[in-house]
């Protein structure tokens, strides 16, 4: 072979792999056409699209646009009736914590050989996909207190009077209205984390677990050295969203109670001023102020809980 | 490292979206497929007209008119049970050649908003509250001059813009109080109720003497309460009420002033447990009209509009209809009661529709010729038109039935502006509300003073707008 040949065939075998990396890039670019740009128009331009709407004094119709510079900050950080509605995101912050260790449970269980797992992975799974204003019919009733006139005892009070007890009005009474809100949104999302959590389990390599039983291992080292670490990230990743659920916890107060009752929260507050007010520029900025609320308290979360590489 | 930064950039995305209900196109996902459009199916042949009708400029002789006009509008339940369409059929043997089609919303006034980002929100459509007064010209074709149109229709006050009228009347509603005529007369009453507190009486007396819920506050559905704000003007019984308002300076809430008739009366009825249901947060709308045909709800506030919907109820779970009664507001003045009608909905043209005068024609046929309102038991938007059926009580009671009167042109809009900017909003429903507040109030039993508070801190609210916005 002379050395004119040699070099022809690397520039082929050259050319050759550069046409692979180019159609390869192709593809590639093709597959992330259509997502980037759904992305972009729903998600980035309507949220560049609000960030300067909150420079700027507006409707919903779109009229009477006027630059206002910071106005519409200042109004929301001297205007401490906004923030008193983060206290109920407390409650929602206790139930993610207690819907994390109840998914996390049930799901170690679920993985677990028992019979008819996959069925009760559906029934967990289930109201996540129920439409909300399903969800607000179905606790309406639960949660209801008869008058024996035009509507009988819901679901909870039938079974509170059937031990003895007297019949609460569960949504009409301050402080109990929220942890009942609390409990439907445990209800409506822990199917979201049992299934995060299984998936997350089940990446985890048999061997191991079978290297654990012949080491005589029981269930609950199983979880603690086995699982615990090997789903870390998930557990992590959870509760970044468990918290930033919390503070933006919207749509379960607003369409069951509407906020009253001391339900309200600032996103409902937000969504209130830009369409029952008209002040899409100030609410526009409290998006955003929640917004920086929530990359903040998440940057915390990360420093303190420090994952490791 | 890499998944890490990709797990950090959903989560922002996750975030984003959060923040993106507010935008333009949030504003339909709040009620998260609660919407129907009902006119899926006509949607393309509107598309495939398009060409055609815009070829064909409009302002051919009058009954030559053609092309496709898209009605948009929030009445869906008239567009299931084929009202509409029947409506059709009259405009058709006048124009034979425009073909209408129907688009209806369950969230109207939130959906329509959005539309009008753009250009492209329907030929004929109805016209959204929200909107400022002044913004009319922005979206709507001119009907003619008010001085014209104002001797045909009522209510085109609200919808005028120098002197040109951007929206015709459907119809309009008495404000007052329905109740069960039987119920009350179990309950021994023998003349309606003509003081406020002869009001309260006549429900404590349902309570001891009869089986029924005297009062139903509907709390559940937000708008239910603020049904109670029509009765405002109707209590001062002054077609000038409103601009008294902003010219004379008076506070919303002082002893005997409208507003603490109503709600005075309103806190009073909440605030005893016995008189309302049971669990307020729990109510049923759907469920309260069948249950007030049956006897077991004696009374509610609500606009007439509702009367002809609570008679349909009656019908449909073998009541009697005659017993759904009709009464004003119970606060006379020098022995007399009034009540106040206004308008629904209101009819508009979007200015940039391509079929501007088949549109025209239908609207004004709508307001005028159609009968929808009558249809409907509501009060014609036409001048000296007869009052509906379902009204015939206020002329045995010999109440007078009033319309405000226009407000002078330098104040035009102002009302609203200090209702939106104060937050008081006397209209809305807003989670904030003063009526929820002083509702929740009086439910917890927090007393009279809680009500003074929440009083004084509308006045306050009110009085601080007002004096920016008026000077």
């Amino acid at each position: 072979m002379t050395k004119k040949n040699i070099t022809a065939e690397r520039l082929a075998s050259r050319n050759k792999l550069s046409k692979a990396y180019m159609e390869k890039m192709i593809t590639v670019c093709l597959f992330l056409l259509i997502p980037t740009l759904l992305l972009v128009i729903f998600t980035y331009i309507p949220a560049a699209e609000m960030v300067k709407f909150s420079f700027e004094e507006r409707d919903q119709f779109g009229q009477n646009v006027k630059f206002v510079g910071l106005e519409n900050y200042k109004t929301v950080f001297t205007t401490p009736e906004y923030f008193a509605a983060f206290k109920n995101s407390i409650y929602y912050l206790c139930g993610s914590f207690i819907q994390l260790g109840l998914a996390l449970f049930i799901a170690t269980i679920l993985c677990s050989k028992i019979r008819f797992a996959n069925f009760f992975k559906g029934v967990a799974f289930f109201p996540y996909m129920i439409n909300t204003v399903a969800v607000a019919l179905i606790f309406r009733r639960f949660f209801q207190k008869g008058d024996g006139i035009t509507n009988t005892d819901g679901t909870l009070n039938s079974i509170i009077t059937l031990f003895g007890g007297d019949p609460v009005k569960f949504l009409s009474t301050e402080g109990l209205v929220n942890i009942c809100l609390v409990f439907v949104s445990i209800w409506r999302y822990i199917g979201f984390d049992i299934v995060m959590f299984i998936g997350a389990i089940q990446s985890i390599s048999p061997d191991i677990y079978e290297a654990a039983d012949l080491d005589g291992a029981n269930r609950f080292q199983v979880f603690r050295y086995i699982i615990a670490p090997g789903i870390r990230p998930i557990i992590l990743l959870q509760m970044i969203l468990a918290v930033k659920g919390a503070i933006s916890v919207y749509e379960i107060p607003f369409i069951v109670t509407g906020g009253r009752f001391g339900s309200s929260t600032f996103v409902i507050q937000t969504t209130e001023t830009a369409f029952k007010f008209q002040k899409v520029g100030l609410a526009s900025a409290m998006a955003v102020v929640l917004f920086l609320i929530i990359v903040v308290v998440t940057v915390i979360q990360k420093l303190v809980l420090k994952e490791d590489k | 490292m890499n998944t890490k930064f990709k797990r950090i950039a959903a989560m922002c995305t996750a975030m984003v979206m959060t923040g993106a209900v507010l935008t333009a196109c949030g504003s339909s996902s709040k009620d998260d497929g609660a919407d129907t459009t009902t006119a899926a199916a006509g949607e393309t042949t509107a598309a495939a007209n398009g060409d055609e009708t815009t070829a064909a400029p409009a302002g051919d002789s009058d009954t030559g008119l053609s092309g496709t006009i898209k009605v948009l509008h929030h009445r869906t339940d008239r567009d299931q049970d084929g009202t509409m369409a029947k409506l059709t059929e009259g405009f058709n043997a006048l124009y034979p050649n425009v073909k209408v089609e129907y688009q209806s919303f369950t969230n109207y006034a939130d959906d329509i908003a959005t539309m009008m980002q753009s250009d492209n929100y329907g030929d004929v459509i109805m016209t959204p509250q929200a909107l400022k007064q002044a913004d009319l010209p922005n979206f709507f074709a001119s009907f003619g001059t008010y001085d014209d149109l104002s001797q045909q229709y009522y209510w085109l006050e609200n919808y005028s813009v120098d002197g040109q009228v951007y929206a015709l009347p459907t119809g309009g509603t008495a404000s007052g109080v329905l109740y069960n005529k039987r119920v009350w007369a179990d309950a021994g009453i023998t003349a309606l109720p003509t003081t406020t507190e002869e009001f309260i009486a006549c429900l404590k007396q349902i309570k001891e003497n009869t089986s029924a819920i005297p009062y139903y506050t509907n709390y559940n559905a937000g708008w239910c309460i603020t049904q109670w704000q029509s009765l405002v003007v109707g209590a001062s019984g002054d077609p000038d009420y409103n601009t008294k308002l902003l010219t004379e300076k008076t506070d919303l809430f002082s002893k005997g002033s409208p507003y603490d008739a109503v709600y005075g009366t309103l806190f009073d009825i909440y605030a005893d447990p016995s008189l309302h249901e049971e669990d307020p947060m729990t109510t049923d709308w759907e469920g309260c009209k069948p249950a007030f045909a049956q006897g077991k709800i004696a009374t509610m506030v609500l606009g007439s509009w509702a009367i002809s919907q609570f008679q349909e109820a009656a019908v449909q779970v073998g009541a009697d209809p005659a017993d759904v009664g009709y009464m004003p507001f119970p606060n006379s003045i020098d022995g007399k009661i009034y009540s106040v009608s206004s308008n629904d909905y209101m009819m508009s043209v979007n200015k940039n529709s391509a079929n501007l005068d088949a549109a025209m024609a239908y609207a004004k046929w709508f307001c005028t010729d159609s009968g929808f309102a009558q249809n409907e038991g509501e009060i014609s938007g036409l001048k000296g038109a007869p009052m509906p059926d379902t009204l015939s009580s206020f002329d045995e009671l010999g109440v007078e039935l009033f319309v405000e009167n226009p407000c002078p042109a330098e104040l035009t809009g102002k009302f609203d502006e200090i209702a939106k900017a104060s937050e008081v909003d006397p209209w809305g429903d807003a989670s904030t509300n003063y009526k929820f507040r002083m509702a929740e109030a009086a439910f917890k039993g927090e007393g009279r003073e809680a009500y003074d508070k929440i009083a004084a801190d509308v006045n306050a609210a009110w009085a601080a707008s007002r004096d920016e916005i008026l000077g």
